[in-house]
């Protein structure tokens, strides 16, 4: 017992460590190994066999990464900024409510707590075609049924729309909190100083408001590399490559072509250009606070 | 001579009066039950749906004849295995949620009350948060090539395990944030009292942050539940968590439309639970978490 | 002219009503505190001559014109508030230029007048500063100068010396005096500090839960409180208040005090009816040390300050406050001879509060 006291220090650290250490560090050490190969499973065990220029060429072939890229790259800009401004936007003009706070809180909070196969599965039922609610609405009002998942040029928004009801009440939160802590005093200084409302927004709340801006925009914008769930529910990356995203083909890469070692070229990449954008966030963040 | 309340003349003043005058007000207001019933738009259709045999649901019947059919079919039928798959979701939340708690609780007090040096807090906050950035797909790669090799493929070991690494950052900064509201003071007077570090923590400061346990626990719980990509890459039918069972709902039984939404439900009844339990813990929880 | 009219003022929150009745007239160029303790509501009417809390019944002029209706920004007042309210993200040179700014002075012009207030509260070395690595002292300057950058009709002052240390506050009070002797604009202060009121105001406005007591020069309200509380509440020591009931004695009136003691009013102008209650105050500097006199004392504390000594005594129960001269030498335990003189005596009715009868003056 005395040791463990003594100790306490040490192995209380120790567990985490060694967890992470192995479930994450090895694989990382293992994806370059996997990166440069090609593995077969046999009856026996597996066969790995070195074949750097392999997995590259398949990259070079591979015709779905220059859309999957695309489509990533413009679903988090579109969904991350209409999750911004739609969330920055209600905390803004709901900063006056003054009861029913635990009712908002308790409602807003219920699309992160959902699973994310849920919700879509739940938006393929509203999208669809048929008996969609959408499309319901549409037709009551005499205008024609829209495909939603099965355009190639509707898809994409279908998808985005889809995040933004799953995330605006996350930015919300966040910026109502910040919100709500604003120096009620400067505010009346302002508006004392001379300050319209307008001017009162862009000069003083805005400045103010804009650490916890830029923490949920780089929260935000992590997390929307990392969708996965709602596509392959909604559309499975189709019509054709329309909602492709790199996570969906990532797994279509391991999982239905079983490509392991290619699919190990793609995940560093992936990793490298999060890193990336982490880096120049951090920066960022780094200058917005200061 | 009228009431002049002495007591009351103290101002409450809020953000609220500051820059919002009465009409705004009443725009807000709307703009929020706007915002609220849209939240809440898809689930009450979705509900609808779940009640609504398959000719209803197809031709928009309202009012409509209510059924248990689909949650029946989902639930008990010949080709699910629902309960199976809510055992397993339940098996592997709770072991990992246990785990995870435990690791990532030491972890975090171990950080903050043993000044470690500056680059082994430093390295370790990092890593687990860059690690929280990166798509879990990414891992999945190695990490199925390791499980088969270790024979623990398609194994709830394998599930829970995973659950744990991805929870863990999460967690740990979570329990951190906890520990640093504890007044120092407090597990001072403690080791004067003449407790060893050990029975400090466990008698002294571990009580006081229960609620924090209590939050963590739950959202670890909860995305551990949720969890999609590894449950579905890393098992097989048998082994089926509660989401890769409606992903199967979903892509086998496109038809049975009641039936997907009576799955959506149901797999949605643990967070509306928990919501209704611990909601003040999960609030607070996310939000300090957002804050990093 | 810059003055600012109160008519019949009254607000109410929700069900309660807070203030009713108010009526002030304040000068061109006058500095007027409104003095209290907390929750009298001083602060409740700052902030509705400055438009930030809408006034429920009455009316307000500044400048002759109704201001009621007007947002503050078109009210043409300043306002330094008491946690001082810079704007955290500017530097005090952006502070101080902000309402020029949003009203799009031009930029040299904006210049000139910040760069010629920082000089004036010699701030000029700090134009570059963020309000946090400010000091206390250095910040509230920094919120006066960016009032009177703006050249303001009316300043509205919300107890700006509440958060300084002592000292401190000694000093700015001085620096506001001298700054309005200078500036000569009308100015409104808010204090719950009575020696504040007195050094700095030309009148005084004495507020207690909603109504105003009095108004008057310091030195008007110190010598005649017209009721019990403003007597109590402005002076320091505080003033002595015996409450006993009307006599009527060989010498005029008397107040009979429940410990048996009398204390002899002298022929009162209008006596009031025997048997009333009555408060008689008289301050601690009127008390006059006389072998022959009528009270008898026994002295509990003495407190040496310095330029003067404060003797607390007991005189037939009743634990007064003398002034006496530091070269008078007493200790706890010494028993002396007190006489107040009738004329420095303040009468108010017992129940009331309301000084009574024209009759008592000061010496």
């Amino acid at each position: 017992m005395e040791l463990v006291n003594r100790t306490f220090r040490h192995w209380s650290l120790v567990p985490a460590v060694l967890l992470f250490a192995v479930l994450t560090l090895y694989p990382t050490v293992n994806l370059v190994r996997m990166s440069v190969s090609t593995i077969e499973f046999t009856q026996g065990g597996e066969a790995w066999s070195f074949t750097p220029l392999r997995n590259l060429a398949l990259l070079r072939a591979d015709e779905v990464v220059p859309p999957a890229v695309r489509n990533t790259l413009l679903f988090v800009v579109a969904a991350v900024t209409i999750e911004m401004a739609l969330g920055l936007g209600l905390a803004l003009l709901v900063a006056g409510v003054t009861r029913g706070k635990g009712l908002i809180r308790t409602v807003m909070i219920l699309p992160i707590l959902v699973p994310p196969v849920a919700i879509g599965s739940m938006w393929k039922l509203l999208y669809n075609y048929d008996f969609g609610v959408f499309n319901q609405a549409l037709v009551a009002l005499g205008l024609p049924p829209a495909n939603w998942l099965g355009s190639t040029s509707l898809a994409m928004w279908s998808v985005v729309a889809v995040d933004v009801w799953h995330w605006v009440p996350f930015v919300f939160l966040i910026l109502f909190a910040a919100v709500e802590a604003l120096p009620v005093d400067v505010l009346e200084a302002a508006r004392v100083d001379g300050a319209t409302r307008p001017q009162l927004l862009r000069r003083v709340i805005l400045p103010l408001l804009r650490p916890a801006i830029v923490v949920a925009l780089l929260f935000r914008t992590i997390l929307a590399f990392k969708v996965f769930d709602e596509v392959y529910l909604l559309t499975s990356g189709g019509p054709g490559t329309s909602t492709e995203l790199i996570t969906l083909h990532l797994y279509k890469v391991f999982f239905e072509q079983n490509q392991l070692g290619y699919g190990a070229l793609l995940s560093l990449a992936l990793i490298a250009a999060i890193l990336a954008v982490l880096l120049v966030g951090g920066q960022g963040v780094r200058v917005a606070r200061a | 001579m009228s009431e002049v309340a002495v007591d009351a003349v103290e101002v409450p003043r809020r953000a609220a009066a500051a820059f919002t005058p009465a009409h705004r007000g009443v725009l807000g207001a709307a703009l929020l039950v706007l915002a609220l019933a849209a939240v809440l738009g898809p689930f009450a259709w979705i509900l609808t749906t779940s009640f609504k045999y398959q000719i209803a649901i197809y031709s928009g019947e309202w009012p409509f004849t209510p059924t248990l059919a689909n949650y029946a079919d989902v639930l008990f039928g010949r080709r699910s295995d629902f309960v199976a798959n809510v055992t397993n979701s339940l098996v592997v939340a709770s072991a990992s949620t246990a785990i995870v708690l435990v690791v990532a609780t030491l972890a975090a007090y171990s950080l903050h009350r043993f000044r470690w040096p500056r680059w082994v807090t430093g390295a370790l906050l990092g890593w687990t948060l860059v690690f929280h950035m990166i798509p879990v797909m990414t891992l999945i790669g190695p990490w199925y090539v390791a499980f088969r090799a270790l024979g623990l493929y398609d194994t709830r070991m394998a599930l829970i395990l995973t659950h744990v690494t991805i929870n863990l950052p999460m967690t740990l900064w979570l329990m951190r944030a906890f520990f640093a509201e504890v007044p120092p003071e407090i597990e001072e007077a403690a080791l004067v009292d003449g407790c060893r570090p050990l029975q400090a923590f466990r008698r002294v400061t571990l009580p006081l942050v229960v609620p924090g346990l209590i939050a963590s626990g739950i959202l670890a719980f909860i995305f551990s539940w949720n969890e999609f990509p590894i449950a579905l890459s890393l098992t097989s039918r048998e082994l089926a968590t509660v989401p890769v069972a409606i992903a199967r709902f979903a892509q086998q039984y496109e038809t049975q439309h009641g039936q997907m939404a009576a799955a959506s439900i149901i797999a949605t009844l643990p967070a509306v639970l928990l919501m209704a339990l611990g909601q003040r813990f999960i609030v607070r929880g996310l939000t300090l978490g957002a804050v990093k | 002219m810059a003055t600012v009219e109160i008519r019949g003022v009254a607000k109410r929150f929700d069900e309660v009503v807070v203030m009713e009745g108010i009526d002030l007239d304040v000068a061109d160029g006058e500095f007027i505190v409104l003095v209290g303790a907390s929750g009298c509501g001083k602060s409740t009417l700052l902030r509705m001559i400055a438009g930030l809390e809408p006034i429920t019944a009455g009316e307000i002029r500044i400048g002759g014109r109704r201001v009621n209706e007007l947002e503050p920004r078109e009210r043409d007042v300043a306002m330094v508030f008491q946690s001082y309210a810079l704007y955290p993200h500017l530097d005090v040179r952006e502070n101080m230029g902000f309402s020029l700014r949003l009203r799009r002075r031009p930029d040299a012009e904006v210049r000139r007048q910040v760069d010629a207030t920082a000089v004036t509260l010699s701030l000029d070395a700090l134009l570059d500063r963020r309000p946090r690595a400010l000091s206390g002292g250095q910040r509230q300057r920094v919120a006066m100068g960016r009032a009177i950058v703006r050249q303001p009709q009316v300043f509205l002052f919300d107890e700006p010396l509440s958060n300084l240390d002592a000292k401190l506050r000694v000093a700015m009070r001085t620096e506001i005096r001298a700054l309005h002797q200078r500036l000569r604009a009308t100015s409104i202060y808010v204090t719950h500090d009575q020696v504040e009121a007195m050094t700095m105001a030309d009148r005084m406005v004495v507020m207690n839960a909603g109504r105003i007591e009095q108004i008057g020069r310091p030195l008007d309200v110190y010598d005649r409180p017209a009721s019990l509380y403003v007597a109590q509440f402005i002076g320091s020591p505080a003033i002595n208040v015996w409450r006993g009931t009307a006599e009527a004695g060989a010498g005029g009136l008397a107040v009979r005090l429940p410990g048996g003691t009398v204390l002899s009013l002298g022929p009162a102008a209008l006596p009031p009816a025997p048997s009333t209650a009555l408060a008689a105050a008289f301050r601690p500097e009127h008390v006059e040390l006389d072998d022959g006199g009528p009270l008898e004392a026994r002295v509990e504390v003495v407190e040496t300050l310095g330029p003067e000594t404060y003797v607390y005594v007991d005189i037939g129960g009743e634990r007064t406050c003398v002034r006496v001269d530091r070269s008078r030498r007493m200790a706890p335990g010494d028993r002396v001879r007190l006489r107040v003189p009738p004329a420095a005596i303040h009468l108010f009715d017992g129940t009331s509060g309301q000084r009574l009868g024209a009759g008592h003056s000061v010496i």
